[in-house]
């Protein structure tokens, strides 16, 4: 179980790497990001906003089937933070590898 | 459950919001709703999906700041009459004592836990520095103590200051998860 600090902030550079892929809204975040992580339509929210707030996205409107449609739009201050967590994973997946080699030396 | 039973049971759940807030936050419900129901999902389906309305509401509740939960608190319980407000401010040398009184105690069971948790934090520390200090002492000294137990000394010492500050990060660390959860649980009573 990943401590629940941690996985907030990895879930709030995985909904920018999706914006990061083009303008998003809701429904589409969480069906994107489904396939690697396990995240609900209510967690997506809470990130949404605090990005928001942030200014690492800006939202607007689109209509779509007589309705209104939520868009959010990475702002180049969100690519500046996506940019400067990717740089510093790089430290931690070179400690993920090394754990990971540790566990299988372990099993000789 | 239809699409606008969930989104009224919804409403009703968040009725402490601030208008504003619980307003966009129906907007983004409903447009989830809608969104799975054009994937195909019945009404039923989408709303057994995003989960109990009074699970969704508790969750989001708990993310508003605590400021704004007070007020809201505060606002919830209607415009004062004048009668309630004469009562108030007649009162106040009762209510405002009792108030101050239950903030103080709070305050000062967290300061008393941090300060029982920080001091036999510190103690082990400094019970290995000074360990550390009369071996070495001892060894740079003239030698009144034998060697090797000058050197025991030292080693012994290094290794409870060792011991010490482990322990002390893992009591600092249970500290802050303790005095978060008490902030948690008093913004889910002003939730309620």
């Amino acid at each position: 179980m990943l401590d629940a600090q941690m996985k907030r902030g990895l879930l709030e550079h995985c909904v920018l790497a999706a914006l990061a892929r083009g303008d998003s809204y809701g429904y589409q975040i969480v069906r994107d990001l489904s396939d690697f992580v396990s995240v609900t339509e209510s967690t997506l929210y809470p990130i949404l906003r605090r990005l928001e707030g942030a200014g690492a996205l800006t939202v607007y409107s689109v209509e779509h089937n007589g309705r209104l449609r939520k868009f959010y739009h990475m702002t180049p201050d969100g690519r500046r933070q996506l940019e400067s967590f990717a740089a510093d994973w790089k430290e931690i997946a070179a400690m993920y590898e090394y754990i990971r080699g540790g566990l299988t030396h372990d099993e000789s | 459950m239809t699409k606008a039973e969930y989104l009224e049971q919804l409403r009703a759940c968040l009725a402490q919001m601030p208008t504003e807030e619980r307003e966009k936050q129906l907007a983004y419900y409903e447009e989830l709703l809608s969104d799975m129901i054009e994937d195909g999902m019945s009404e039923a389906e989408a709303a057994e999906h995003l989960g109990a309305p009074e699970t969704v509401a508790a969750e989001l509740m708990a993310e508003m700041p605590m400021a704004t939960l007070v007020k809201n608190r505060v606002k919830a319980n209607g415009r004062p009459s004048a009668l309630n407000i004469v009562l108030l401010v007649l009162g106040a040398p009762l209510w405002l004592p009792l108030l101050i009184a239950a903030a103080a105690v709070l305050l000062a069971l967290v300061i008393t836990l941090w300060a029982v948790g920080l001091s036999v934090g510190i103690v082990l520390p400094a019970v290995g520095a000074s360990g550390i200090v009369l071996g070495v002492g001892t060894l740079l000294s003239y030698a009144s103590l034998p060697l090797l137990m000058a050197l025991g000394s030292a080693l012994i010492g290094a290794g409870v200051l060792i011991l010490g500050v482990l322990l002390l990060g893992v009591i600092v660390r249970a500290l802050a998860q303790l005095c978060r959860s008490i902030w948690r649980g008093c913004k889910r009573a002003l939730a309620k």
